[in-house]
Parts: structure tokens; sequence; C-alpha cells
């Protein structure tokens, strides 16, 4: 496995628990080193006190008998061991009797300090040191073991002293020793503290990872954790909440996608509102101003012939007078019929337009509308024809309005209609519905118009580029009129082919008319 | 004659006895052979330190040994035993060719053996030594006579300069003595009572020290020896005269060519590197040198000397 440097959280850990191993290796060391030496504390002065009692009990003979060549090598043989400093016998008084050389130079002498003073007045063991403090360099355990005789008469004593020299060097050793066996462990656990470290910082790491991961927009990325404990849990929480994140934005995204395309939509809307709008504006613009033409020629009609007529000046005929009181009729006519559309049309928008629906013979009004419209047709010289099914009969219509709408319609289309052209009007059945068709062999009216036609004060330019007469309201009326009969109407024409409008009516009041269409 | 000789065996047998659990210490710890004689030169020491004794007389007898070897070869033994009478014993044994040994003890054994002296040793560059008869500095004992009523500590029965001479020179002087059992007993005010201390010498001069007996004695080597604080602590009152330091013998049947050619080693052994090397080693011997005045002068004299110590 590749060495990966540590992570801070993983120092952290790793410092911290090398500390609470050091701390708790100290205090374990620090502990096992006092016992130790609180040991081989006992073991000297063992040794120390065996030696002492053994040699107290080998020089009674020859103390009692005075024979310093056997006290010589008794206590030489003491002072030969290596942790002897001195060894002592001495009389009650605390004279030494024999030092354990061969020159016995303090024979005979009081030793003036401490530790003698209360060697001789010691009725037992006596265990001593030098030196207060245990390991101080130079101190000396002194052990003193009184000379007693089997009647209980203590006629001296021996003492021997002890350098600590070796015990120090023992628990020196025993320091040296827990001091690298404390770094071993220190370092050991420090070593097993980084892996455990690593181990358990792994899953976090992995955790910041995929979380910076997620952060950075990578919703797709998986914190992989494959332990089972809390950091488990949390990876797997991060990962559902990755995939949650990642659906909410896609449902955002799909959201706002879907708000791009409503606002494009209401955009295009408001645009074709606006469009419409201003379409409305431009054609009440071109109402008013067709109004004022259509208001005022009339008018201008009737003030003008109206003058003529009163002008005692102006000479006139009869058959002048006859002709501009005609004109002066006409001209009003033209006029109220006029008012009555854009009234019609006012109550439509309005909603309150009442139809007189109830059955009729469609017949009759064709008949009605073909009286009225051939003497235009003939003036012009233009083939109209009528055509009907003679199954056809009694439909629920406003018989007036649906007689108005025959009336525009075939009125356009003499209208529009060229001297010597032909008309017609073909009426038939078919799925309980009576469909109509106005038809001519105009100039056509170009597709673009087809649906605008139906709009008010929309007009198909005429060739020259004119504007041709009429209010502009009359295929809105009639548009108006058959979809409140539950019909429908719509154009089929081409420049230079005709035109052909079509309308129908249903035979009954729950008639079907979707898919009628010719 | 023959009491006498009844009364020296009576007090070898309680010495020997008194030491019974000693046992002789050599390169066989078991009875040597009497066949091993001929092959085997064997020195017998007395001493407390067998070991060490063994140890430094090892080369000695090898030297004598190897000496010897002419027409086959001779291994050289030591024999160190606690007790004179067990010197005595094995030399009557054929276990000891020779050995070394202070006058007093040397008229004792060969009395018993039929031993023969050969040659004197030298001990510090010096042949003789003499006893002195010491007190305790202060002690108020000025003269031998302020020992009467009093004890004096000799070495052991045994010993030439810490008990036969000193014996020898107050019984000269006309003092009675008479042996104690311990310090603590009484004295007649005419007599001198006088105990052994046995052990080293050091344990006489201690006493003397302690005050526990009015004087010892010792020889004039051993005063030496002390430490300058312990001699000015000491005041002696009578030395004796010069005798001999250590006395080479041989057992009585030992072959006269044999004795002769060791007789000849040792008279030169001290010319030679090896042999002042060896002699060093075996309590700085100086030399051996012949007896003066001869054995017989030699012998007469120390007699002399056992009869006055063993007069009333």
């Amino acid at each position: 496995m590749p060495f990966k440097p540590f992570s801070r959280l993983q120092t952290k850990l790793t410092l911290v628990f090398s500390l609470l191993v050091i701390v708790m290796v100290g205090i374990f060391f620090g502990f096992a080193l006092r016992v130790y030496e609180s040991e081989q504390k006992k073991d000297f002065e063992l040794r120390g006190v065996s030696l002492a009692s053994l040699l107290a009990l080998s020089t009674t003979n020859p103390f009692y008998h005075l024979r310093f060549d056997e006290l010589r090598l008794l206590l030489g043989s003491v002072l030969e061991q290596p942790e002897v400093v001195y060894v002592f016998a001495y009389d009650k008084e605390g004279g030494i009797v024999a030092d354990g050389t061969k020159e016995n130079r303090s024979f005979n002498k009081i030793l003036d300090d401490r530790l003698h003073s209360k060697a001789i007045r010691a009725e037992e063991l006596l265990i001593q040191y030098k030196e207060e403090e245990f390991r101080s360099p130079g101190n000396v355990l002194d052990i003193a073991q009184p000379i007693v005789l089997a009647g209980g008469e203590r006629i001296g004593g021996v003492r021997i002293g002890f350098t600590l020299s070796s015990v120090r060097e023992k628990i020196a050793e025993a320091r040296t020793y827990a001091l690298l066996l404390a770094a071993a462990f220190a370092l050991t656990g420090g070593l097993v503290f980084a892996l455990i470290g690593r181990h358990l910082v792994k899953p976090i790491n992995d955790l910041v990872k995929g979380t910076q991961l997620i952060a950075s927009g990578n919703l797709d990325a998986q914190i992989k954790v494959f332990s089972r404990d809390e950091l488990g849990v949390l990876a797997e929480s991060f990962n559902q909440m990755a995939g949650s994140l990642k659906a909410n934005q896609a449902a955002l995204e799909e959201a706002n996608k879907n708000l791009e395309q409503k606002v494009a939509e209401r955009t295009h809307e408001l645009a074709l509102a606006n469009w419409r709008l201003d379409e409305a504006s431009r054609h009440k613009d071109e109402f008013l101003a067709s109004m004022s033409h259509e208001l005022r020629t009339p008018l201008n009609a009737i003030i003008g012939f109206s003058e003529v007529l009163l002008d005692p000046s102006m000479p006139v005929t009869e058959e002048q007078r006859k002709q501009f009181l005609t004109d002066v009729l006409n001209s009003g006519k033209h006029l109220l019929n006029l008012i009555n559309e854009v009234l019609d049309l006012s109550k439509i928008e309005a909603g309150r337009m009442e139809l007189q629906i109830e059955p009729a013979p469609v017949r009759e009004t064709l008949e009605m509308v073909q009286r009225t419209m051939r003497p235009l047709a003939a003036k012009k010289r233009i083939d109209l024809r009528f055509e009907s099914e003679d199954q056809i009969g009694s439909i629920p219509m406003d018989t007036g309005r649906i007689k108005q709408v025959l009336l525009n319609l075939v009125g356009n289309a003499i209208k529009f209609t060229p001297e010597g052209g032909q008309a017609w009007v073909r009426v038939a059945s078919q799925n309980s519905v009576v469909w109509v068709e106005v038809g001519d062999t105009g100039p056509g009216i170009p597709a673009a118009l087809h649906d605008q036609i139906f709009e008010p004060f929309i007009q198909v330019p005429t060739r020259s580029g004119d504007r041709p007469e009429g209010t502009g309201l009359g295929l809105a009326l009639a548009k108006e009129f058959v979809e409140i009969h539950g019909g429908k109407i719509w154009v089929e024409s081409e420049i230079g082919k005709g035109s052909r409008f079509f309308f129908t009516l249903p035979i009954s009041a729950e008639a079907e008319v979707e898919g009628f269409k010719g | 004659m023959v009491r006498r000789k009844h009364h020296i065996l009576l007090v070898f047998a309680i010495i020997y006895f008194l030491n019974f659990g000693v046992d002789p210490i050599g390169p066989s710890q078991g009875p040597i052979e009497a066949e091993t004689i001929a092959k085997t030169i064997s020195l017998g020491i007395v001493s407390e330190e067998p070991r060490k004794k063994v140890q430094d007389y090892r080369d000695f007898v090898d030297y004598l040994a190897q000496r010897l070897s002419t027409t086959s070869e001779i291994k050289g033994s030591v024999i160190v035993v606690r007790t004179a009478p067990q010197l005595a014993m094995l030399l009557n044994e054929k276990k000891v060719d020779f050995y070394i040994e202070s006058p007093y003890p040397t008229f004792l054994i060969n009395e018993q053996t039929g031993g023969t002296l050969l040659l004197r040793r030298w001990k510090g560059g010096r042949s003789e030594y003499r006893s002195l008869i010491f007190t305790k500095r202060n002690s108020g004992i000025m003269r031998l006579e302020d020992l009467l009523g009093k004890i004096i500590a000799f070495q052991d029965p045994g010993s030439t300069s810490a008990y036969f001479l000193p014996k020898v020179l107050l019984l000269r002087k006309g003092f009675k003595l008479t042996e104690k059992p311990s310090f603590q007993v009484d004295v007649s005010p005419k007599e001198i009572g006088y105990l052994f201390a046995h052990g080293d010498i050091e344990n006489v001069v201690y006493w003397v020290l302690l005050r526990k007996v009015a004087a010892g004695a010792f020889s004039d080597n051993d005063f030496e020896n002390l430490d300058d604080r312990k001699k000015a602590e000491i005041t002696v009152l009578a030395e004796t005269e010069a005798i001999s330091r250590h006395l080479v013998s041989v057992r009585k049947d030992l072959e006269h060519t044999f004795v002769s050619r060791l007789k000849e080693i040792l008279l030169a052994m001290h010319q030679d590197k090896e042999g002042q090397k060896i002699l060093k080693e075996i309590d700085k011997t100086t030399k051996f040198d012949l007896l003066p005045g001869g054995e017989e002068m030699m012998y007469r004299k120390i007699r002399d000397l056992f009869r006055l110590s063993q007069s009333k």
C-alpha cells in the first residue's frame, strides 16, 4: 500500500494517542521503577542483614575468646565482598576490635560518627544509611548486628558498610531499560495508533473527498465507506443525499426547462397577444378610418344630395330629384346597415347577442338570398348558381342571421369576382350536419390570410392594392353567427384559383360538427 | 629420658587428637604408597593454610624433583598437615621425605622419627631470629619481675619463638611458670601464669594491647612486621638468644645419595634465577646453607634448650 501523508485529523489522533501512550507508559514505568527500586533496596538490605547476622554468629566464639586471627579471617572474607566498603567488630564500649585488614589500623578506636554511635547502643539489628537519600552518590548501607552470647549477654557487635553503587547501577540500568522500553512502547504505540488512526480516519477522509466532490457539483460521486458503523451510515446518508440532490437538481433543471419553455410559450403568446393587440389596434385604426370613410361617404351623399335638392339656385329635374332621393335613401340604408353590423359585433363581443334559433327550412332561406343577390350578379354578368339537396329540410337556426351570413359570403363572391365569372352556393347534409359552400372564380385569397379574414376589420386587398368596399366586419360576424349555431366556418383558396367558403350547421341541437370538413 | 619421651608422646597425642579433624592435603588425599617414595620427593609442611602452602611450594618441589631425576623420573609432592605430630606420623610412614620447620618442632619431630638435620633456611635475608617478651606501653610493667602474679601469652606449644625460647628465658631467670586455662584465673604472686593464644601471633599481640594478658612473646621478625602504631604501643621487656629460623630435615631411612643430591640442589638453588624466584615464593626464603657448626652442634643446642624448658 503506498504511503499517504497523514491528514490533519489523523495527525491529531496520532499525536493524542501517542501522548496518551507516553503518559501511560511513563506512569507505568515510573511506578515499576519505584517498585523495582524498593525491591532492590529490600533485597539489598536483606542480603546485608543476612551477611551481618552470619558474621555476628560466626564471630561470637572468636570474639569471646579474642581470636583475632580468626576475626581477621572472618571479617577479611567479608571485606573481600565487592559491595562491602568496611566491616568492624567492636566491643561493648564501641572500640574497634577488628576491621578485617591485616594491619587492623582501626583497632581500639572508637569511631566518632552518627552511624557508629547508634550501632554501639543498638540492642538488636540496626539498619542505617549514611545519606538520607537512598540513591545519593556515596551513600552506604550500614548494618549493625550485636554479638550476643548464648546467655543473652551482648559483648559487642559487627558493622558492615555496603556501597550502593551496584544497586544504583542496577536501578540506572533498569531506568535505561525502562526508558528504552518506554520509547519502544511509545514508538510502537504511536505507529499502531497511526495505523489505527489511518484506518479510523480513512472513512472520514473518504467522506471528506466525497463531500468535496459533491460540493464541487459532481453529484454522481459515491462515497465508498465499507464500515458498518456510524461513519458507514453517514456515508450512506451522504450517498442518499447526493442521490436526492441529483434527482432534485434534475427535477429542478426539468422544471427550469419547462419553465423556460412555458416562459417562451407565454412570451410567444404574449408576443402574439401583443401582435394581436397591435393588429387589433391597427384594425381599430383601420376600422375607425374605414368607419369614417364608410360613414362619411353615405353621409356626404345624403348631405350633398339634400343640399342640391334644397338649394333653389340649382335647377333639378324630377328625374334627377328622384334619383337624388333614391341615392339618399340608399346611403341611409347603407349607413343603417353599417351601424347594425357594428352593433351586432359589439353585442357578440360583449356576450349579449341573442339569437332566435328555431327550426326553419333551409331551402326558403336560400331562395331569399338567391332573389336578393341575383340582380347584383346579373349586373356584373356573373353566373350565380344555387344547388341544394332535396332532402334538406328545416334545421334549428336564426334565419335572419344565417341569411345575413349567406348574403355576406355571396356578396363577397360577387364583389371580388371579375365580370363574367362564376359564383355558386351548394348546400348538402352529411352526418347530421348541413354544410354550405359559397364559391367563386375570383382572384383567390393568400393562404396567410385564411384565418385572418375572419377577424374583425381584416380585408383582403384588391388586385390593384386598394382597400375593398365594405366594413370588414362581415366575415367576422359570419364566423360569430355560425359558431353560435354550433357550426364552423373556413375558407379554401389559392391565388388565381378562386375561393370556396364553407360553413356548417348542425341539423339538431346535439349534432356534432367535428370531422366535417369537405 | 624414658619418662621424658613418654611425656612428649603424651603431648603429641593430645595435640594430635585435638586436631583429629584435619587431614593432610597434597597431590594424593589418600595414604601415599611406599613404592612411590622412590619415584616421588615429598615435602611435609605444617600450616593452618594447607591450600596456600601447597600452591606456594608446588614449584619448589617440582624444581627439586626435576633436578633429582637422573636415571628415572621423579615427581615432587607437597603434603601439608596442621600439626607437627601429624607430620611425624607421615615421616614414620615414609610418606614424607623431608620437611622444613623451626628448631623446636624440628627437635620434637626428629626425636620421634629419627630424622636428621640437613640444612638451615634463611628467610627475609636472615638466618636467625630471637624471641621478645613484650608488654603494652604504660602498662606499669617495666621488668620481668613485674610479671609475677600475672599472665603471659604464648602462641602455641609448638612455637619456637612464641613459646619455647621465651619460656626457656623465663625459666633461666628463675621464674616459675604455670599454664592457666583462661585470662580470668588468679595467678600466684610467686609465679607467672601463661596460656596459649593459638592461631596467629596477632592474637598474642592484641591480647597484650587489650591488656587481657600482662605480656606476650613473639619473634623479632613478628615485631618488625607490626605497623608503627602497634610498635609504638609495645614495650619489649626481654629478648632471648638468637637461634636458626628454619631447619631442613630428612627422614631417617632416605637413601644417602638421594639426600646428598637433595642437599646439593638446595644449597645451589639461590644461585640461579629460577631458583631465586621459587625461593621467594616459599615464605620469602633467601637461601639454604649448611648448619653452623654442623648437625650435631645445632642439635645439641636445641636439645639443651629443650631440657631447660622441661625442668621445673
